[in-house]
This record gives C-alpha cells, sequence and structure tokens, in this order.
C-alpha cells in the first residue's frame, strides 16, 4: 500500500513551555485509509495536527505527506494536497457570502471559473447547503457554519483530509451526514481521512486508531483492538462505548455476560441467549 | 428569577431582502432555580432563543419577563446592564473571549466593570477558582498558557464573578474530552444544587439532557414543539428520531431489550443504572419462575 503521510521520530516544545507536547512520534498513514486520531484535551492531538499542514515546524524529526518533504519551502506545495477543517468554523470565514467563501480557496488555486462554480455548486450540494449559497456565513448557526467549511475542503479536491474535532458542534444527525459525505468522496477520489475527534462513534468507523497520551501514542490498532483496553482508555480521560460498558457493568451485579460487546446488537443477544436459558431450566 | 416567555418573536435584518425569521409563537416558562435543556436540530433556533434571556436580542413580537424586567417588541429597554448582571451567558467556546495578561485580572474584569472595586474582586478570585475547580496557581499565569479546558474554566469564572441569579450556557463541554465533559456538567449540578442558580443548558447532547435537566424544551425550524420532563420526553422516542434529534444510548438500548424479550419497563432509562436495575429485575424474575 502506498504511504501518504510518514511521521518519523517528531518532538515537538511550544516556546516557554517546560515539557515536550509531541515526544517521539511516529506513524504512517496509507493511500485511501481513515485514521482516527483520539485523546485526552492537551494530549498532542491539535498540536500534531498543526504540524501535519506546517503551520508548526517539528522541533526535532520530520514529516512526509505525497511524498513531499514537509518544510519551509515546500509547505505551500504541501497544502495543496492536504484540506484541513478545524473545530470552530468562526476562525476560518474569509467571504462575504457562503459560495464567495468556498470560492476563496479555489481563486488561490487559480483553478478556471467554469470549473470553480461547478465545484462550489457541487460540494454545497454534498454538505447539504446549496439553498443558502448566498447567505451571509456569519449568519448562519454554528453547525451550518461547519458545513460550509467542510464545503470550502472538500471543493479543492485534497489527497488527504484532516478533521481536527470538524464534527463536534454538529448535532448527531448532522454528524452523521457530514462524516457519510466525507466517506462517499473518499471512495470516489481515493481520499485519506485523518480524523481527530472524542466521538466515539467516528473512532468505531475508523480503519486504524491512534491513541495520544501525554504527547506520545499510547496505542495503536484497529478499534476493536483499542477498545479491548478499556480499563487503559479510562485511565487516559477517555470514554468506552456503551455497549462495552454496560456489559462490564452488568457483569459486576450478577448478570454473566461473558463478552465485552462493542455493539448493542451483540449485548442484547448475548443477554437474550442467556435469559432463554435461564427460563428454560427455571420451567424445567 | 421565574423567566416568562409569551408568544415571543424573532426575525434577523427585518425589513431587508435578507429578513429571516428565526423564531416565532414562543411561550415558555422557566422556574427560578431550575434546571432547563433545550435541545434541538442545527439551525433550530436555540442560540437565538438564549440571546433573548438577557436582552442581547429584543423580540421582534411578544413579551419576555424576566423577574422583574419586561423586554416588548418595539419599546426600548432602559435597564438592560443591572440585568445582564443577574443572567450570565457562556457562549460556545467561552476561551475564546479572554484577553487579559492574567487570569486574575480576566476575572475580575466583568465584576469590576459591574462597579465592584478592584480589591474585592481580587480577595475573591480564590472563591471564584474554586467554584470552577481551578487550582489558585493559576491566579498569576497568563490565561492563554492554560490547557483549552483549563481556558474554559476562566472564561466562566469570570461569568461567575458576577454573581448571576440565571446561568445560561450554549454547548459549554463542546470539544472537551469526556472526563472534561463530567466534570463542568457536574460543576454546573452543583452550582445549581449549592446556590440555587437557575440553569439553560443548550446541548447536543442528549446524554447529558437526560441527565442533569429537571426539564426539556425540544426547538425544532424556530420554535417550541417538546416539552417536559425527560422521562416523559424520552417515552417517546420516535417522535424525536423524526425531529433529527439523537436518543440517548440507555433509551435505545432498553428500545432493543424490550421488542427482543416482549416487555415493558416502567418508565425510560435515562442512566446507566436504570438499565442495570431493570434487567436486574428481568433476570430475577426469570429465576423465581
Amino acid at each position: 500500500m502506498e504511504v501518504v503521510v510518514r511521521v518519523e521520530n517528531v518532538s515537538f516544545q511550544y516556546v516557554n513551555e517546560q515539557t515536550y507536547a509531541l515526544q517521539n512520534v511516529s506513524f504512517q498513514v496509507y493511500k485511501g485509509e481513515w485514521v482516527t486520531i483520539v485523546g485526552h484535551n492537551g494530549s498532542g492531538k491539535s498540536t500534531l495536527a498543526k504540524l501535519l499542514i506546517g503551520l508548526l515546524p517539528p522541533t526535532s524529526g520530520t514529516i512526509h505527506a505525497c511524498g513531499i518533504s514537509l518544510n519551509e519551502k515546500t509547505v505551500w506545495d504541501v497544502r495543496k494536497r492536504l484540506g484541513i477543517v478545524f473545530q470552530n468554523p468562526d476562525n476560518q470565514f474569509v467571504g462575504t457570502t457562503v459560495q464567495d467563501d468556498v470560492a476563496f480557496g479555489l481563486e488561490n488555486r487559480g483553478v478556471p471559473k467554469n470549473e470553480m462554480e461547478k465545484r462550489i455548486k457541487d460540494a454545497l450540494q454534498k454538505v447539504g447547503m446549496e439553498n443558502f449559497a448566498n447567505d451571509e456565513p456569519h449568519r448562519l448557526s454554528g453547525g451550518q457554519k461547519q458545513r460550509v467549511a467542510i464545503a470550502s475542503a472538500i471543493a479543492l479536491q485534497p489527497h488527504i483530509i484532516i478533521l481536527d474535532e470538524a464534527t463536534s458542534m454538529l448535532d448527531p444527525s448532522g454528524k452523521r451526514e457530514v462524516l457519510q459525505v466525507i466517506q462517499s468522496l473518499r471512495h470516489e477520489h481515493d481520499m485519506t481521512v485523518i480524523s481527530i475527534t472524542h466521538d466515539l462513534n467516528e473512532v468505531a468507523k475508523a480503519d486504524r486508531v491512534i491513541v495520544m497520551n501525554k504527547g506520545r501514542i499510547a496505542l495503536e490498532g484497529t478499534p476493536e483492538h483499542i477498545f479491548a483496553h478499556g480499563a487503559k482508555l479510562e485511565e487516559m480521560g477517555l470514554d468506552l462505548p456503551f455497549s462495552l460498558q454496560l456489559s462490564q457493568r452488568l457483569k459486576e451485579n450478577d448478570i454473566p455476560i461473558t463478552t465485552d460487546h462493542l455493539t448493542m446488537e451483540g449485548l442484547v443477544s448475548e443477554l437474550w441467549t442467556l435469559y432463554s436459558a435461564m427460563s428454560n431450566i427455571a420451567t424445567k | 428569577m421565574d423567566i416568562v416567555f409569551r408568544d415571543v418573536e424573532h426575525r434577523y435584518q427585518i425589513n431587508t431582502p435578507f429578513e429571516k425569521r428565526a423564531l416565532y409563537d414562543i411561550h415558555m416558562d422557566i422556574r427560578n432555580g431550575s434546571y432547563v435543556a433545550v435541545v434541538g436540530h442545527t439551525g433550530s433556533g436555540k442560540s437565538t432563543l438564549l440571546q433573548h434571556l438577557n436582552g442581547l436580542l429584543q423580540p421582534t413580537k411578544g413579551t419576555v419577563h424576566l423577574g422583574k424586567y419586561t423586554i416588548t417588541a418595539g419599546k426600548k429597554e432602559k435597564h438592560l446592564k443591572s440585568l445582564r448582571k443577574k443572567v450570565g451567558i457562556v457562549f460556545q467556546f467561552p476561551e475564546h473571549q479572554l484577553f487579559e495578561e492574567t487570569v486574575e485580572k480576566d476575572i475580575c474584569f466583568g465584576p469590576m466593570n459591574f462597579g465592584m472595586s478592584e480589591q474585592e474582586a481580587k480577595a475573591r478570585v480564590g472563591e471564584w477558582l474554586a467554584l470552577v475547580g481551578l487550582p489558585e496557581e493559576v491566579r498569576h499565569k497568563s490565561p492563554f498558557a492554560l490547557s483549552g479546558g483549563q481556558m474554559r474554566r476562566v472564561a466562566i469564572a469570570g461569568v461567575l464573578a458576577m454573581n448571576p441569579e440565571v446561568l445560561v450556557l450554549d454547548e459549554p463541554t463542546a470539544g472537551l474530552d469526556p472526563r472534561g465533559r463530567k466534570e463542568m456538567m457536574d460543576m454546573f449540578a452543583q452550582l445549581q444544587r449549592r446556590k440555587g442558580m437557575t440553569i439553560v443548558l443548550v446541548t447536543h447532547s442528549m446524554e447529558e439532557a437526560a441527565r442533569y435537566a429537571d426539564d426539556i424544551i425540544v426547538m425544532h425550524q424556530g420554535t417550541i414543539v417538546r416539552r417536559g420532563a425527560p422521562e416523559h420526553i424520552f417515552r417517546h422516542v420516535d417522535d424525536l428520531i423524526g425531529l433529527g434529534l439523537d436518543v440517548p444510548e440507555t433509551v435505545l438500548f432498553q428500545r432493543a431489550i424490550e421488542q427482543k424479550f416482549g416487555v415493558q419497563f416502567h418508565a425510560p432509562c435515562l442512566t446507566i443504572e436504570d438499565v442495570i436495575k431493570n434487567l436486574q429485575t428481568l433476570f430475577t424474575r426469570v429465576k423465581r419462575i
């Protein structure tokens, strides 16, 4: 598989801070993969995002994106291939109307007018904001703004999209819709997704999860593998999926479940089997 | 203070081509000292509604009563400053409003603006820090040297320092990690219990609404469509899903169990403890047959 992001031994220290925000972080992301990075506040997740797009230079170590070594000279070249959506959409608006805002990035890259119009329409439609093309961004609700920010990023058809808690301001259905949009773009354009999140549903959908703790990678693997380390995740201040929590609590409360379930269906079905077996014994 | 909305409407940019009706037919009563959660789809009017709670926005129709203050559409209101001292609003990402050199100065800014002496304000900083669970050491630090969660606490301390009777919170836990979220929510619950503060919480998290609120208001396309205690609201699961809202996982799980087992629990499960209790009853019953 083709490696699109290679982070090697990266450390980062903010000016005037004693401790490192990131320490010896190494990982790779493959083309078309959906990687989720989780960790408590202050674990270094957002710092990592800033390093990946060249907003901050690593104190030591190297980052390669799309085969280019990221440094001061190549940063603009790399950014052409990246899209990023931050948590707070208010910080990322420049246009006076929604469509102007989406156009901004395209104009910067010299996309021809016809193509630009098509892409704007397309991007706004994908996030369900086509009826707001002439609205002023600051009049929109928080979630609507975030959809526009996502439209602006996807209009650029980036190779890699980085979501820095980009859905945290959306309501649940908005979250699902946006994730679906990104999922389908990923399939259509073989886009790679790096998502930084607290949302467990988002974690469960990832191909691979990287757990950050105190500036280091604490765990890495499939969602199933990660959630198998329940106690360790809780120690780091992270949540566990509801079904897993409930499985564990039921065992403590004398309902003899045998597995820690990641899905509700799994848990309901085991409870039913158990219940049926018990009522059979009871009636005999 | 009791909060009463009667037939409130709000239109943005009235008499312009951009005119947009953001709220209509709002009738709402919030009892003094209660904890109310406002939920609704993105763009349902939640944020517009809460800006009416301290006169940041005035209704374009109808009346808002806030304790002894009355804000009526079309009338100029003079006493907004003293009203704003009594209703503290914590906006989304309040940490973006921090600006002073030290945490102490930032927290003192509000109360001093409302006439408290610098000496008294400084003397009370310790109390306010404790209220939001921050250590005394941060007092002389720059707020910008703190973590995101700590910065948010500083901003909230600045609002609490004005000793409001009503605390309005717009998505106060967005972007915090699970532990930070729980600590923050427990803090607001304590402020309600210990200080008798009225809490109005705008949230997307049905778990938070179910666990903490006495009453839930459901907004949809600019108006209130449901209102009641969590036990009542979460009885109508399909209804909520139809409004584009989520249902707490405990309630979803309960529904899955009820369907599979052909039983009906007597009330919606709002916490994981409720779920466990109901399952225990179910399993004890089968043992006794």
